[in-house]
């Protein structure tokens, strides 16, 4: 029958999980992701420090006896403690910068225009929660951080676990879940810290800048302050400190005397805490005026 | 039930608590008892009583009487203070999810989900509403081709003029197919021939399939032309609950009639057909038939008098007078005064 003749009609078939819809969001807003070729183009330079880091280690066990010439410099970079200076650095830590610069492309694009479009009464009349509704611009940059930085990761670990002895991956269990688990702490910290601003400045560039704004200024006082105390207390206010100390400690690398681990897990707790708060507060279908 | 002269006919007036029940006779959708709900610290409905069983409901009542709110507490955004609601015998709080499964929403301000197409939008949240991908992709090109945006539908919803985003909204609110559509004030914003055809989409889904509808409007033409039933809300209570349809019919019946010649023996000839018949003046006469007289009995009797009918009017009870007698009730119970 052709579409101009279908008559308004009831849906007769079955309906979908409810589980579902935060993946529908997730799908829509990852396909509106990419419609850019800018950010395609990013999203693969993104994948550079993993393909790097993959070479290292080819040319770490692999081309040893061909790189004579290279000399001590060789010698001391395949001696390197493994976990501190090779796969710590190679891995986590661009990983985490990778992951930081997505969720500041993609973090305030994902709820202002909803808001901006007044979207929300549209979202919420139908049966989506505001909890299923955030899971799902959750769930957009937790897929675009993972597939560049711990799912990645993991197979440089199994590459690694492959060229290295016998037994080397069960002697270093914590490397990979220490990779995941960092990983989504941070992604997850950032994204939430991101769509609270997107969702409480509404306009897109502004809270581009407001996030990138909170870590420049953040770390900034946090220097400041850590300076002229001469303590470490400074480093509360900087996330970057806090995810290492963190990282360090799940990654199973030697521990950061940037902080004391509890603080550094107050200092990534408190400000997602906040900013989920903050969400929820935002996210309704309507604005009551009092 | 008064008589003539334009009084109540059939509208129930409002009774002490607010209450009223029309469609109770019929097998209703809506029910509230005792519903109140609290924005802001202001009681913005107050303790609602009734049911309703109408094909199209008209919500109507001045701005902020709570027609929104209303909607809005049906859709589970707001919480009851007190009290409880339920649609399809759901309960609006305890079964939030399920009863939104059932609607369709369009709002009154305009909300679209930007950088989309008209069709991928209405996709979206076809799929967001529970259904499969690929019917919520048929059922999407469909809504489009039905509220008249078919050529439309591959352009930005953002590019999209006022009135196309008043269709685009209904098209997303039809697009799951829906048991009861809340339309809340569809033809904001629209110009005349846009506003015609959206109460003609409107009428066309009333009549088609076992939709309900809820249509809140301030516009009383509006209500008129789709409504078989309107609930009238002013200062958070209901005003008045009318069956338009029986309003309607009862209209029909009831006559005002100016004849020249044997004025004593047409009316006699009416009492003998049946008709109550009362004469404000000697210039008018004023009569209500029984089920069996048709209006075409009269000419008959007329002819067979050889008395000549100048003037023969229905009375027209319209919405406005319903609603203005309405308002004025309500400022009486709130008052407590007598009129």
């Amino acid at each position: 029958m052709s579409l101009r003749q279908h008559g308004f009609r009831t849906h007769a078939g079955p309906w979908t999980r409810s589980v579902a819809r935060p993946l529908v969001i997730a799908r829509y807003n990852l396909s509106g992701v990419f419609a850019s070729r800018l950010f395609t183009i990013f999203y693969v330079a993104c994948f550079l420090p993993s393909f790097l880091c993959m070479v290292s280690i080819y040319l770490r066990y692999k081309l040893e006896t061909f790189v004579g010439f290279t000399g001590n410099a060789w010698h001391e970079f395949t001696r390197a403690d493994i976990l501190d200076d090779w796969l710590y650095y190679g891995i986590l830590q661009p990983s985490e910068w990778v992951a930081f610069l997505i969720v500041l492309v993609v973090g305030p694009s994902l709820l202002a225009p909803d808001l901006k479009d007044n979207a929300m009464p549209l979202y919420l009349s139908r049966p989506v929660t505001k909890l299923q509704y955030l899971l799902g611009k959750l769930l957009v940059l937790l897929t675009l951080t993972a597939a560049v930085t711990w799912l990645p990761g993991l197979l440089l670990v199994l590459a690694n676990a492959y060229y290295a002895d016998d037994g080397w991956l069960m002697d270093n269990l914590t490397v990979p879940f220490g990779l995941v688990g960092s990983c989504l702490v941070w992604t997850a910290c950032l994204s939430i810290i991101a769509l609270a601003l997107s969702a409480w400045v509404r306009w897109r560039p502004a809270a581009t800048l407001g996030f990138l704004g909170l870590f420049v200024i953040g770390s900034a006082i946090g220097n400041l302050f850590r300076a002229t105390s001469g303590d470490w207390y400074g480093s509360l206010l900087i996330l970057w400190d806090a995810i290492d100390v963190v990282g360090r400690d799940l990654f199973g690398a030697n521990p950061s005397e940037l902080m004391p681990l509890p603080w550094a897990w107050a200092s990534l707790a408190a400000p997602t805490a906040l900013s989920f708060w903050a969400l929820l507060r935002r996210i309704r279908a309507y604005e009551v005026v009092r | 039930m008064t008589d003539a002269a334009g009084s109540s006919l059939s509208v129930p007036a409002p009774k002490p608590d607010g209450s009223g029940t029309v469609a109770a006779t019929r097998g209703h959708w809506a029910e509230f008892r005792g519903l109140s709900v609290d924005l802001g610290g202001r009681r913005v409905l107050n303790d609602l009583n009734a049911t309703l069983g109408g094909r199209c409901v008209g919500l109507l009542g001045p701005n902020g009487a709570g027609k929104t709110t209303l909607l809005n507490t049906l859709l589970g955004f707001f919480k009851p203070s007190a009290g409880h609601a339920r649609v399809f015998g759901r309960d609006v709080v305890r079964d939030s999810a399920g009863v939104r499964q059932l609607i369709g929403y369009m709002p009154e301000r305009d909300s679209f989900v930007g950088g989309m197409t008209g069709v991928r939008f209405v996709r979206m949240m076809g799929e967001l509403s529970g259904l499969p991908r690929d019917d919520a992709l048929d059922r999407a090109h469909e809504a489009f081709f039905r509220v008249g945006l078919g050529e439309a539908r591959y352009r930005k919803v953002e590019t999209y003029s006022q009135g196309m985003k008043q269709l685009a909204k209904l098209a997303q609110a039809i697009a799951h197919g829906p048991r009861l559509l809340f339309l809340d004030e569809p033809t904001n914003g629209l110009d005349p021939p846009a506003r015609s055809r959206m109460l003609q989409l409107v009428r066309g889904i009333r009549d088609t399939g076992d939709t309900r509808l809820v249509v809140s409007s301030h516009l009383l033409r509006d209500v008129e032309e789709c409504c078989d039933e309107v609930l009238i809300l002013k200062n958070g209570r209901i005003a008045s609950v009318c069956d338009l349809e029986s309003e309607r019919r009862s209209n029909r019946k009831f006559l005002f009639l100016q004849i020249k010649g044997a004025q004593e023996r047409f009316v006699e000839g009416l009492v003998a057909l049946g008709c109550e018949v009362g004469m404000p003046n000697r210039r008018r006469l004023r009569a209500v038939l029984p089920a069996d007289v048709e209006i075409a009995d009269l000419y008959a009797l007329a002819a067979e008098l050889s008395v000549q009918i100048r003037q023969l009017d229905h009375k027209r009870d319209s919405l406005e007078d319903i609603f203005l007698r309405a308002m004025d009730d309500a400022a009486v119970g709130e008052t407590g005064s007598t009129p």
